[in-house]
């Protein structure tokens, strides 16, 4: 029995208990490979409705698209995306500062990082409250509406990160390690991301 | 976790900048390696919008996938060699 169970494991557990530990690739780490698969799972997401606008453009008339009377608020839009990548820059501020111990400055980048992300969405509703389409009108109202609410969903919960992140560095949770700091870290990883994803969802709908 | 997180710091893995000429590094590891990305992805931004207004919204999706090409390539073999294979795995680990 004894041979069996190193035949399986590859050694001798004398304290195990319970189920077998499930296999685990030597190269990467669960945490990440967690966290690489939500990625891919978004930008999968993502993909989709890229998918279904870029398919809409194409079979309607690409002469007129956006179609006539709707006209896209592509300055307040772009004022938006400036205030969001700002915030990627801050967010990394604060990342920065707290690997070099200093608190404040932590606070400081988590701080404006959190107001420009709710300036944003702030924006983006009041957007979508002045547009003068619905999702109901037509085919580029509802996938203008399912982009840049999907979008917003994601900056939703951004924040929600931000704020426990937020919460905790005025508490003093974070230090200059890494371990101690993985609590700004990954919601850092995470507004990049968004980030990056809403200068794409800009391009295709605002730009080009 | 933070001795996961350790393990992964101090991965045997070279980053990926060094095995494929550019250091950007991983972005779901590291938070400045995802700001480098932030970075890349607003320059190549500023040239597909640039493309966009002077040609055409066509030329600018032909430009975007180009430049996917570009970037998808060592992408995708610096994570088939991150993920290895099952025959990497070293008994017990």
């Amino acid at each position: 029995m004894e041979s069996a169970s190193i035949a399986a494991h590859g050694h001798v557990d004398d304290h195990h208990h319970g189920p077998p530990e499930a296999h685990q690739s030597a190269r990467i780490d669960r945490t990440v490979l967690g966290i690489l698969l939500f990625i891919l799972s978004e930008i999968m997401l993502f993909g989709a409705f890229f998918a279904s606008y870029f398919f809409l453009r194409v079979v309607a008339d690409p002469t007129s698209w956006p179609p006539e009377g709707i006209e896209l608020p592509v300055l307040i839009a772009g004022i938006n995306t400036a205030v969001l990548i700002s915030s990627s820059f801050t967010v990394h501020y604060a990342l920065e500062a707290i690997k070099h111990n200093n608190h404040r400055g932590l606070k400081l980048g988590l701080t404006l990082t959190w107001l420009l992300g709710a300036t944003f969405l702030f924006i983006q509703i009041n957007e979508y409250v002045h547009i003068g389409f619905t999702p109901r009108d037509g085919a580029f109202g509802s996938i203008f509406f399912s982009l840049t609410g999907l979008h917003g969903a994601h900056v939703f919960v951004g924040l929600l990160l931000l704020t426990f992140a937020n919460i905790r560095a005025y508490r003093g949770h974070f230090g200059p390690e890494q371990k101690d700091h993985l609590g700004v870290e990954v919601p850092s990883i995470y507004w990049h991301f968004v980030d990056i994803m809403w200068i794409i969802v800009f391009l295709a709908v605002y730009i080009i | 976790m933070a001795e996961q997180q350790n393990d992964a710091d101090e991965s045997p893995v070279p980053a990926r900048g060094e095995r494929f000429g550019f250091d950007l590094g991983n972005p779901i590891r590291r938070e400045s390696a995802a700001f480098s990305w932030l970075i890349v992805v607003i320059i190549a931004a500023v040239t597909i919008g640039a493309v966009g207004k002077l040609i055409s919204p066509l030329a600018a999706v032909i430009w975007t996938l180009i430049l996917l090409a570009i970037v998808c390539v060592p992408v995708f073999k610096g994570l088939i060699y991150e993920l290895g294979s099952p025959d990497d795995d070293e008994p017990g680990e």
